[in-house]
């Protein structure tokens, strides 16, 4: 999908990873949005909200605000928490057709080197499915 | 010009519609440049071949029109009775969603890192159907259950160990009857969300061009 049919919440932050050239910024970039995941509460781990096929544990939940989907999560591995942290900060306050009218190729134009096909070792895929999920749970 | 034209199998339930809607809409969101439409080939006031022609009269003459079965099991639908309704002008047919090749990667990655994998599909009496699919669950040490034929699940094991993910499109209301007979059998969530599924059918659609 060329970056201008995307959500410009998404756009922008892809355009963010563009601008650096150096790999390791990049991955320092995706962590530092997974930093930025304000605090989950530890009694919303539960098996429901958990990413399935993710190697480390990722838990996540979305809800509703007036029309606008709200996700929150937490994991303990960096590189999923960062991707958690990414999706968040592009999808939040977007409304659920939006968010379900995303397909997850979008994370190619990042710049990391994350598979288009789902993959064990990424859980990027499993991270977009659980929001999507979650996403029309929702409606 | 070219458009995509997406079949479910469909049903009586106006579920199974607003699901062909959710990955017609990603489809034509990541493919702005083309026609997205879709069908179901049972549960509709029409037939197939009149939701087809309903679709193609909204196109130019010279449209190209790519039909993407959105089926996991080579089964009589995707055998006989698609190809059937196929009209033979300017219309193509894709590969199923089960053909995709990202398919055993897909499935391997939603299972739990330890743990007995068992494929939960919906079983189909078409020659070669199952044989295929069991090779599919085996590629990824998964052993495979059918909601009609053997080995059923019902004869799968309920312990912790177990996950058993369903290799179907969407909740249905099979999976919701197993969900309620079998409280505590670990059934995954279906991979199949809308975004994925736009993604998988477009590279299905640019894989015959």
């Amino acid at each position: 999908m060329p970056t201008s049919t995307l959500p410009a919440s998404i756009s922008k932050l892809i355009d963010r990873f563009q601008t650096l050239s150096d790999p390791k910024a990049r991955y320092e970039q995706l962590i530092l949005y997974g930093k930025k995941l304000p605090p989950f509460d530890p009694s919303l781990k539960l098996p429901d909200n958990r990413v399935s096929g993710c190697i480390s544990n990722v838990y996540l939940t979305a809800s509703l605000e007036d029309g606008q989907v709200i996700f929150n999560g937490d994991s303990d591995a960096l590189i999923s928490k960062g991707f958690l942290g990414f999706l968040a900060t592009g999808m939040n306050g977007l409304p659920p057709q939006t968010i379900l009218q995303l397909t997850p190729d979008f994370v190619q134009q990042l710049g990391l080197s994350v598979s288009l096909t789902p993959s064990r070792a990424n859980g990027f895929v499993n991270i977009f499915q659980t929001m999507q999920r979650k996403t029309m749970a929702l409606v | 010009m070219k458009a995509y034209f997406v079949i479910t199998h469909g049903s009586r339930s106006p579920r199974s519609v607003l699901g062909r809607k959710l990955i017609e809409a990603a489809l034509q969101a990541k493919c702005p440049q083309v026609q997205v439409g879709g069908g179901c080939l049972e549960g509709q006031s029409q037939t197939l071949k009149e939701q087809m022609a309903s679709f193609a009269q909204t196109l130019p003459q010279n449209a190209q029109i790519i039909a993407i079965p959105l089926f996991l099991l080579k089964g009589v639908h995707t055998q006989i009775d698609i190809p059937e309704q196929i009209p033979p002008d300017r219309w193509q047919l894709t590969p199923i969603l089960g053909d995709h090749p990202s398919m055993a990667e897909l499935l391997d990655s939603q299972f739990p890192r330890t743990g007995e994998r068992y494929i939960l599909s919906h079983g189909s009496n078409y020659p070669g159907a199952t044989a295929e699919f069991a090779s599919l669950a085996r590629s990824i040490a998964a052993q495979p259950l059918y909601w009609q034929g053997e080995p059923n699940w019902q004869t799968c094991p309920d312990r912790p160990s177990v996950s058993v993910l369903p290799y179907f499109l969407a909740e249905s209301y099979i999976l919701e009857k197993i969900r309620t007979q079998a409280k505590t059998l670990n059934l995954l969530p279906t991979p199949f969300v809308p975004g994925l599924v736009a993604q998988m059918a477009q590279e299905l659609a640019e894989s015959l061009e």
